[in-house]
């Protein structure tokens, strides 16, 4: 078959070069525009629903809306995890779908779900509501925005009903939260004292302030039915009528008599001012309150497309904002992919060039250096289109799979066109009886069933990649299906492009004339050591051993990683005072914070959000601040980072810890937080939780190497509780459900009604003067309407105390739980949680109490022990192809048994650079092994071909001979592809490399031993072991 | 007959040199296990920006700040002083007072401030509140006149003292 395969591309060998053309011309400008991020979508589909409830404690949220709302999602189609977070005012559960489940039909049934349960909630809890899908790493743009000349009120309106409306039309972004907003608002505030001196009560004060506006909301107000204008009709004419509302500002609104004392207005018992809501979370813009918006984008779309999109939008609204400084800068992830795509271009375009180097040097023929150098991006064109069609975004698993596969694709590009070239001499030289094309025609398929087995078996051996579950498996089948594309591609290429393009630009070439110095000098240098080596085979089993030794010795020294650290230029630490802390303290100490960070050489830019915004995905208290820093690309990075750090950890009594986004997200996706080492605890009990939490605290402290050691932060926090005494609320003709809706009115405010003005909605509110509630002895003191006309104090019909209260209710898979994280500095990961595990071992935990590990650790115990079961497989796959291409089970023990020495090079290399082993140097090994094998197969079957075709009878002449027609291809490729890969090397582990590097690292090492290997040993072995019983004629 | 002994000698001279080489990776290696390399970096411990000592015999903790760690926190102190306020009845008499900004609660609704017997140095000490008037609370029981107590930055020491940093 391949024989027909070729001969049919030398026939029509213009036609296919045209298509090839053809493919590279418009391929080009496909792949230009994919679509580019920096991982693949590697978190399982998730919903998340919200349900806002205003007024409820943690655990009153907990039992009234979470544990409803979680048994009646229980056991929805293809959930895999349910997790939930109940803090005050706001409950959160995320429902985790099994991989590969469609995310629209999850969201279907899930709100047919709800639409069942929501009636049953408190009606203070607003209807939960299910939250835009969104990417694992769903940040795509914070945009901070501050004014010197605009009040923030006004600002707030504006970039909710202008700014975020114009960037929810950029395709690509799922939402647009506001940190910071602050809702222009009309507030009728009372001082209950001054309503008793005006013998005027709270309700009626309500009643007149709702119907005073058209939209009244309260209920059983005349207000709540908007009368409609109608229209006259003539005999000619219909005129519509419109009633223009003629309360608009809050002098208007205080110009209004009270319902049942005509004689007295709103402004006369009560004051009324322009202000805000009560807020849950602020942000924190050049070292000043101010608005975050932070930008949210779909799973299915890319950052560097909506990017974009954004950013022209808000050079859009620009000129309308004048004032307003928009700073878009606080969080940009694309430039960190725009910096990876430049870095890992430039080093393959500097790789590229190498190779041309090499190809010249062996070969001096410039023809043949042309062919390879059209053939190798042909393949990766090609595997690039293929991935384009499957629709899938080019990340830095996908280039980091092209780069391992360039090993394979230098080799496929150089084999074939270097042995046509070596036939088509060697005709020319001796007399040619054979046309170009039927010498072209046989060269080429004497290396190339070779080229086929090992061709099957670098796929065998990345086979168990495509086995990987979880995360590590939406990592790295990216990687993997682009290597297996990109060497399929090169074979097809090998088959039909470059016997084609020999055959054109090769026929009339002269081909004569000396061999290239280069060529003749290493042949004669490498015969003559071969010679000694093959006469003295102990020799070299002995070095074979040693290398293999020295491997097994450094091996275990290395230490293990799950994924790389990824130079991201934007940072976030966590600024979180102890629960409980207020509004006002958790602002001031942020903005000291963002100076002092600002204060930084190298950071361009801080923004700070606090506490929750509406519809976002931070389910958190007052308490909890994140900073956002952004550093210059041009700032010297280590240096900026450590600076960072230290000005960060100089705050004692503050959680802070400096991390990338990258880093954050894909652990919180393993394990719902964000450190590598997490101890779940799961019980029904809630101090008992918090007692084994502090006990497994105390035992992982003593572990050295556990860094950032803590406990969830759940704690107590101080809370008031009103209960009214019913006797003595009877004396005075109250019910209790009075006294909560007249207490909570004026402590945490009522929405009477609404003002419909300019396209905006402006809400008008009943709260009362701040100094009513400005401390703990102003709730005893607050005055309640009594039937009869008079006023109590609430201290003396209620009973008001301070309770503890959790301030969050964790649960998963409906139970509690707390968890203990802690992460890892100055030893690896690996070690640090074997010992994690030890200790949890020791510790004794009650009935209906358990404890459990997850992290990254236990994620890639697991894919390595999958890897190891799959890896097992494919070696014995790589041994049954062995002995097909080879013919002989004895040689393909034998070849299979010296292959790991060929690793050893990476194992060293991998010990001399970071030190550690992670799953992309664990690919890396993976090609080296293919490589090896790859050699090995050319060489052996080439001292088959010799013995089978050429005559040579078995013997050290055959196998030096054989070696010295190889070893020039064989060195071509090992270096080609090595010098491939030393850009990457030499550049270090820069934006976009990451990954590249230790992978390139252990290619480069293993190229060094697997070479050797080949080169020395190979020979040798055949020598001894390769005699066969039959000289029959192997079918080709 | 001579060529075949020079080959001897050759090939005797190259299973000498592969011996050699191998024998020297074998070293090679051994040094880089003892290298400082092979260690694990050590980890760093260094006095964080505040210091908790417990007192003994009590519940209370001592926090020390460094200088830098006091200024980042922009800790601000003023002393606890007698006052003329006026009383619910109205009258006006000379009592302890705190600013409020002073006060924070515990768990159970119990008051208390930060104290800073020497500059730097931190103890809470509980107080009773009788009433609140304005701005400043009115204590019957706490810290004599005169000691200072923290007015900006106490939540940052609560924080401190029962170790939410990491």
């Amino acid at each position: 078959m391949m024989r027909s395969i070729v001969g049919w591309s030398l026939r029509f060998r213009f036609l296919l070069i045209f298509l090839a053309a053809g493919l590279m011309f418009f391929g080009y400008r496909d792949v230009r525009n994919m679509p580019v991020d920096v991982f693949p979508e590697f978190a399982p589909p998730r919903v998340e629903v919200q349900t806002l409830s205003v007024g409820l404690s943690s655990t009153e949220v907990e039992s009234q809306v979470t544990i409803p709302l979680e048994d009646a999602l229980n056991g929805v189609e293809n959930l895999d995890v349910m997790r939930s977070k109940s803090v005050p005012q706001l409950s959160s559960i995320t429902l985790i779908m099994k991989p590969g489940t469609d995310l629209m039909r999850a969201r279907q049934l899930v709100s047919e779900r709800l639409a069942v349960v929501s009636p049953t909630l408190p009606t203070w809890a607003a209807p939960p509501v299910i939250m835009p899908p969104v990417s694992a790493t769903r940040r795509v743009l914070m945009i901070g925005l501050s004014s010197d000349e605009i009040p923030l009120t006004d600002l707030s309106m504006t970039a909710y009903w202008k700014i975020r409306a114009r960037l929810l039309r950029v395709p690509g972004v799922a939402n647009v939260a506001i940190w910071g907003e602050r809702l222009k608002m009309l507030q009728v505030q009372v001082d209950p004292e001054r309503l008793r001196d005006n013998g005027v009560s709270l309700n009626e004060v309500m009643e007149t302030t709702a119907d005073a506006v058209d939209a009244g909301l309260l209920r059983f107000s005349e207000g709540a039915v908007i009368g409609t204008g109608g229209y006259l009709d003539t005999a000619n004419q219909r005129l519509v009528i419109r009633h223009v509302p003629p309360v608009v500002t809050p002098a208007d609104l205080g110009q209004v008599p009270l319902k049942e004392h005509p004689a007295l207005h709103l402004s006369d018992v009560t004051t009324v001012v322009e202000d805000h809501q009560p807020l849950v979370g602020d942000a924190i813009v050049n070292d000043r309150p101010g608005l975050l918006l932070v930008v949210d984008k779909f799973p299915w779309a890319n950052t560097l497309d909506t990017t974009h999109g954004l950013e022209q939008a808000l050079d859009e609204l620009r000129p309308a904002l004048a004032g307003v400084e928009i700073d878009s800068d606080i969080f940009r992830p694309a430039t960190f992919i725009d910096m990876s795509i430049d870095n890992l271009t430039r080093a393959l375009i500097i790789g590229s060039l190498l190779v041309v180097v090499i190809l010249i040097a062996f070969l001096f023929e410039w023809r043949t250096a042309l062919i390879s150098l059209i053939a190798m991006p042909l393949s990766l064109m090609v595997a690039l289109l293929v991935l384009h069609q499957l629709g899938a975004t080019i990340n830095v698993m996908v280039l980091a799979g092209l780069v391992i596969a360039i090993g394979v694709v230098v080799d496929d590009a150089i084999i074939d066109i270097e042995n046509i070239w070596r036939r088509l001499r060697q005709q020319r030289t001796e007399g040619a009886d054979k046309s170009t094309a039927a010498i072209i025609l046989e060269a080429s398929l004497e290396v190339r069933s070779a080229i086929v087995h090992a061709t099957l078996m670098d796929l065998v051996v990345l086979m168990p990649v495509f086995f990987l579950e979880g995360l590590t498996g939406s990592f790295f089948r990216p990687l993997a299906l682009s290597f297996v594309l990109a060497v399929l591609a090169s074979m097809f290429v090998a088959l039909t492009v470059t016997p084609a393009l020999g055959l054109i630009l090769l026929s009339k070439a002269p081909l004569r004339g000396r061999e290239p110095p280069l060529r003749r000098w290493l042949q004669a240098g490498y015969t003559s050591i071969l010679r000694r080596i093959i006469r003295r085979p102990s020799a070299a089993y002995i070095s074979v051993a040693t290398v293999v030794l020295v491997g097994l010795i450094v091996a275990p020294q290395l230490g293990e990683e799950l994924l790389p650290t990824f130079k991201e230029r934007d940072f976030l630490t966590h600024w979180i005072t102890a629960p409980g802390t207020s509004h006002l303290e958790e602002s001031r100490i942020t903005i000291e914070g963002t100076k002092d960070i600002r204060a930084i050489p190298g950071v361009r830019t801080v923004g700070a959000h606090i506490g929750q915004a509406f519809l976002a995905e931070e389910v958190v208290g007052i308490n909890f601040g994140e900073n956002w820093v952004s550093v210059d690309p041009n700032a010297d990075y280590d240096p900026t980072v450590a600076a960072i750090e230290e000005t960060v950890g100089s705050y004692p009594g503050l959680l802070h810890e400096v991390e990338t986004y990258l880093k954050e997200t894909t652990e919180e996706v393993l394990t719902g937080t964000s450190q590598p080492i997490v101890v779940r605890i799961n019980g029904p009990d809630l101090p008992v939780l918090r007692e084994k939490a502090a006990e497994v605290e105390e035992a992982l402290s003593q572990i050295e190497g556990i860094d950032e050691l803590q406990k969830d932060l759940q704690v107590d926090v101080p809370q008031v509780e009103v209960e009214v005494d019913l006797e003595k609320a009877q004396q005075y003709g109250l019910k209790p459900g009075d006294v909560r809706r007249a207490a909570g009115v004026l402590m945490s405010s009522e929405e009477v009604a609404d003002v419909f003005q300019g396209g905006k909605t402006y809400e008008v509110q009943v709260w009362s003067t701040p100094n009513t509630r400005e401390n703990l002895a102003s709730i005893e003191e607050l005055l309640i309407d009594t039937p009869k006309g008079g006023h109590v104090r609430l201290g003396d019909i209620a009973d008001i105390r301070v309770v503890p209260t959790p301030n969050v209710v964790q649960r998963e898979n409906q139970s509690r739980r707390i968890d203990v994280t802690a992460g890892v500095q100055g030893r690896d990961l690996g070690s640090v949680s074997r010992d994690v595990e030890r200790a949890l071992n020791e510790i004794e935990f009650p009935l209906g109490y358990t404890a459990e590990m997850i992290g990254e650790f236990s994620e890639r115990q697991q894919a390595q022990d999958r890897l190891l079961v799959f890896g097992i497989g494919s070696a014995i796959g790589v041994l049954l192809l062995l002995g097909v291409a080879f013919g002989s089970w004895r040689l393909a023990i034998l070849s299979f048994l010296t292959l790991p020495s060929a690793l050893v090079g990476g194992v060293l290399a991998a010990y001399a650079g970071d030190g550690v082993i992670s799953l992309g140097s664990l690919v890396g090994f993976l090609t080296v092994f293919g490589i090896a094998a790859r050699n090995g197969i050319m060489l052996i079957s080439h001292f088959q071909y010799l013995e089978d075709h050429e005559g040579e009878s078995f013997g050290p002449d055959l196998v030096l001979r054989g070696a010295r027609e190889r070893i020039a291809p064989i060195l071509m490729t090992a270096s080609a592809a090595a010098l491939a890969l030393v850009p990457l090397v030499v550049v270090g582990s820069v934006p976009g490399n990451e990954i590249e590097h230790p992978m390139a690292v252990v290619i480069l090492g293993g190229l060094v031993t697997s070479t050797l290997l080949n080169l020395f040993i190979v020979p040798s072995l055949y020598l001894q072991f390769g005699r066969r019983a039959r000289r029959s004629a192997q079918t080709v | 007959m001579i060529k075949t002994s020079q080959l001897q000698q050759r090939s005797y001279r190259w299973l000498l040199a592969a011996l050699i080489s191998a024998g020297g990776l074998v070293a090679l290696v051994a040094l880089l296990l003892i290298s400082p390399w092979s260690e694990t970096k050590a980890v760093e411990t260094e006095t964080g920006p505040a210091e908790v000592q417990p007192i003994e015999g009590t519940e209370l903790s001592r926090v020390v700040l460094t200088e830098q760690a006091a200024e980042r926190l922009g800790i601000e102190t003023t002393a606890i002083s007698d006052s003329e306020v006026q009383s619910a009845g109205g009258e006006t008499t000379l009592r302890r007072v705190v600013p409020y900004s002073a006060v924070l609660y515990d768990v159970d609704g119990g008051a208390f401030v930060y104290t800073s017997p020497e500059p730097l140095t931190f103890v809470r000490a509980p107080i009773t509140v009788d009433y609140i008037k304005g701005d400043v609370a009115v204590l019957s029981d706490g810290p004599s006149s005169g000691t200072a107590v923290v007015t900006v930055g106490s939540a940052e020491l609560f924080g401190a003292e029962f170790e939410f940093e990491e």
